[in-house]
């Protein structure tokens, strides 16, 4: 903690001392007031809105098809042996690459842009409940059998406590990746959203804004991981009681 | 499963893939989403005009020194955070931080620092590559077994021995794995950055080519790019079978940037 705050007071009296230059020298105090007033007088608010509402639509779908396509991955070895090296290789490919072809696909408008934020966090999500589920010690399922649990009783007591700790840190992932997904699709194609503000901002040499802007993208996906990050020792710690 | 029957069906998936993407071509037509056969025409077209090398090797001379650098700084930084606790802990926070972050969102930065040239695209690489190599060299070094530094001890090797015979073979499956992921990183941040803000690179041709509505120049660009992505993540798998094995977990840890 004591290393960010004396970096960030280097900083600066650096910025203060205009050092970088005119368009560089924000200091970190300016850029927190100025994003304080961005977000009050309601100017941010628009891309806020957007970029939150592209991300919460990418991570429902992302979720809605990982989970179970981890189950069945789980379920079919045929479909896993076909599937999962694509799963585990695809984050090698710029998938922002194929940012024309989703546009040709889904038009303009937030389509392109949440389905950038699905393909890249569908992968972490379904890798991790399957590798949760393959790491089921044997001997439980042995137990329920002998113990003639039914099907439903299993999946209660059995399958899915010994998956969730697993599972989440796919959960966690497949948020973040969506997350940066949506804004770095918003950077380089969008006409609104945070990242777009960004890099229109770079573009018109709205310094003050475009830092703001950064420092408010930086705090939220900060926060929002912790926040994930401690849930995830909370079922750990769970698991190992 | 055996091994054989695994690969027939990996190699029967290509396969199906490059089938639907002929499907879908002929459905939505060529206009639209030119097909494996016009697309692969027109990479070849690329090369022998030109093009398309110019771009590939624009790409890979801002690669390559970023990696070059990512792997040194994140090995470098790996080894003392791995070695030190106390300074290993100080940065953890930072380093989760950062990871959980939309690089590209600073990107900016490296453009009012370094100019839209090839040393903003490096940098910017760099940066993007260097958290894998250094997370997953500071894990491996702190995670080394004890009993390898004792059996050293007891054998009375020279620090310089105990090095070379015993700390760096004991790293290496763990930093192959580092310097796989650390790669991919960095070739998507060069290819961001391309895209973004530069005058050349195979990302500056796909969104030149996307503002023109040259679908076909941006299948090939995007052919390029994938086969280049997976070209080299298999150079380092099998890099990894050969230097041993790595619990599956970790071989299949996936970092987005």
């Amino acid at each position: 903690m004591a290393i960010v705050v004396i970096a960030i007071a280097i900083w600066e009296a650096l910025a203060r001392a205009h050092a970088f230059g005119p368009t560089l020298s924000v200091p970190p105090t300016v850029m927190f007031v100025t994003m304080l007033a961005a977000l009050g007088d309601g100017r941010l608010l628009p891309d806020v809105a957007r970029t939150t509402l592209e991300i919460a639509l990418a991570y429902a779908i992302a979720v809605s098809i990982g989970l179970p396509l981890g189950i069945v991955l789980w379920r079919s070895r045929v479909l896993a042996a076909a599937i999962e090296p694509y799963l585990l290789a695809y984050y090698v490919i710029p998938l922002f690459a194929f940012y024309p072809l989703f546009i040709r696909i889904f038009g303009a408008g937030i389509a392109p842009i949440v389905a950038i934020g699905v393909i890249n966090g569908i992968g972490a999500i379904a890798m991790n409940v399957l590798v949760g589920l393959r790491e089921i010690p044997r001997v439980q399922l042995a137990l329920a059998r002998s113990l003639m649990l039914r099907p439903a009783q299993t999946l209660a007591h059995v399958i899915i406590p010994a998956t969730v700790p697993q599972a989440f840190v796919g959960l966690r992932l497949g948020f973040i990746y969506a997350l940066i997904g949506v804004i770095a699709a918003e950077f380089i194609l969008a006409t609104a959203g945070v990242g777009y503000r960004i890099a229109f901002s770079y573009n018109n040499f709205e310094s003050k804004i475009m830092f703001a802007t950064i420092l408010l993208v930086l705090i939220v996906s900060i926060v929002c991981n912790q926040i994930l990050i401690s849930i995830e020792r909370r079922l750990g710690r769970y698991r190992r009681a | 499963m055996s091994p054989r029957r695994t690969n027939l069906i990996r190699l029967g998936s290509v396969g199906v893939v490059i089938s639907l993407w002929a499907i879908f071509a002929q459905v939505l037509g060529e206009d639209f989403l030119p097909g494996p056969i016009v697309t692969l025409h027109v990479v070849l077209q690329g090369f022998s005009q030109g093009w398309l090398w110019k771009a590939t090797l624009t790409t890979l001379s801002e690669v390559v020194p970023a990696f070059l650098i990512a792997a040194l700084a994140g090995l470098f930084f790996g080894a003392v955070l791995g070695l030190s606790r106390v300074w290993g802990e100080v940065f953890e926070p930072l380093i989760v931080g950062v990871y959980a972050v939309p690089k590209v969102t600073l990107y900016p930065i490296f453009l009012l620092v370094f100019k839209v040239g090839a040393a903003s695209k490096i940098a910017f690489g760099m940066f993007h590559g260097v958290f894998p190599v250094q997370i997953i060299a500071q894990a491996a070094i702190a995670h080394m077994r004890p009993v390898y530094l004792k059996v050293a001890r007891s054998l009375n090797l020279t620090p310089a021995q105990t090095l070379i015979h015993v700390v760096i073979p004991a790293l290496i499956p763990s930093l192959v794995v580092g310097l796989r992921l650390g790669f991919s990183l960095t070739f998507i941040g060069v290819v961001l950055g391309e895209i973004f803000a530069s005058r050349g690179g195979l990302g500056f041709f796909l969104s030149a080519a996307d503002q023109t509505f040259d679908v076909k120049r941006v299948n090939a660009v995007i052919v390029i790019l994938a086969i280049l992505g997976v070209g080299v993540n298999i150079f380092f798998n099998m890099l990894e079978r050969r230097v041993a094995p790595v619990s599956g977990s970790e071989r299949q840890a996936t970092l987005a940037g």
